[in-house]
């Protein structure tokens, strides 16, 4: 076996899952940084820092927090955040098949970690490959990537960070970013098809919160998918 | 204390929403993982459109307008098979130039 084939044999998939997260990263350090500031503003700022571990979603604590500040209700607050997060259990869902046979503590890692970036890249990655256990080890080579990283970002906002993250053009990294992990599925009628039918809902409810419109989007995306996996091609 | 109620009714949703498909609490079919793939999509796609369309730049006249452009440039860099780095400069590269070249003329 020459040394080629060597290196081949021992490229991990976990090391490979890092790897891959890296470039979101940068795209994550002004979002890190916007929260981070309004985390530092917050009446508490020691228990809004501690819900960028627990919550893990930057748009859902970056909602909670507005809503707050904005004199909104504990209710409403709670509810638009929870709205954000809901597409976790979708996300989950997805995901679920390939963590049937892992083990507990795998699968509790798996779900902890859960978000946006490490999602689309393990779907990126099932496209590749056929083998559940290396598909496994990369989604928790991106997902631990990005979650060791987020806190360290949020914190550097609290910091004082605020002048990156305030930048209009800050503003655009997050749909670059996303943008970027869906076009693979675009090319694809089962992934174009649901990826229109939200889009379309996104511009009739851009008068709505966020997190209600995401919902709805993604629940039209649902049906949309449901109709193209029905059809006969 | 309210920072901390809410904070704490969040991260409960959050993790049943993450906990209760991956540790088998419900059963999900392939059938139903393939929706929810595209469910998946759908919640990512629509992100991607509330970002550009909530773009607000005070200097720049037409500023969701060349949000708009700058997505589409990163975009069609993407569905070409560009890394993400690729698609990221392009996308803000692409804003920086059309927004001082309005900046300019106006």
């Amino acid at each position: 076996m020459s040394s080629i084939d060597n290196v081949v044999e021992r490229r991990s998939p976990l090391a490979d899952g890092a790897r891959a997260t890296l470039p979101a990263l940068v795209a994550y350090v002004p979002f890190g940084l916007l929260v981070g500031a309004h985390v530092a503003t917050s009446p508490d700022p020691l228990v809004a820092w501690l819900g960028t571990f627990t919550i893990y979603g930057g748009a859902a604590q970056l909602a909670l927090l507005d809503v707050l500040a904005a004199g909104g209700s504990l209710l409403a607050a709670a509810v638009t955040a929870l709205l954000l997060q809901a597409r976790l259990a979708v996300y989950a869902a997805a995901l679920a098949p390939d963590w049937r046979a892992a083990p507990l503590r795998g699968r509790l890692l798996a779900a902890v970690t859960l978000t946006d970036v490490p999602w689309a890249m393990s779907q990126g990655r099932a496209g590749q490959t056929g083998d559940v256990a290396s598909r496994r080890r990369f989604y928790l080579g991106a997902a631990l990537t990005l979650w060791a990283a987020w806190p360290v970002f949020v914190t550097a906002g609290m910091l004082g960070g605020t002048v990156l993250a305030r930048q209009p053009v800050a503003g655009l990294v997050a749909p670059l970013l996303f943008g970027a992990l869906v076009a693979p599925s675009l090319r694809e009628r089962r992934g174009a098809v649901p990826a229109l039918a939200a889009a379309a809902t996104a511009v009739v409810t851009a008068p709505w919160s966020s997190g209600s419109a995401v919902l709805l989007a993604s629940a039209v995306g649902a049906v949309a998918a449901a109709a193209v996996n029905r059809s006969p091609r | 204390m309210s920072t901390l109620a809410v904070v704490l009714a969040v991260t409960a949703g959050s993790l049943a929403f993450r906990l209760v498909p991956l540790l088998g609490l419900v059963a999900v079919p392939e059938r139903a993982a393939r929706v929810a793939r595209g469910a998946g999509v759908a919640a990512m796609t629509a992100m991607v459109v509330r970002g550009v369309l909530e773009h607000r730049d005070p200097g720049v006249p037409g500023a969701g307008w060349i949000a708009v452009a700058a997505v589409a440039v990163g975009l069609a860099a993407a569905i070409r098979g560009r890394s993400l780095s690729v698609v990221l400069l392009w996308g803000l590269a692409s804003y920086g130039v059309l927004a001082s070249a309005v900046r300019l003329l106006t």
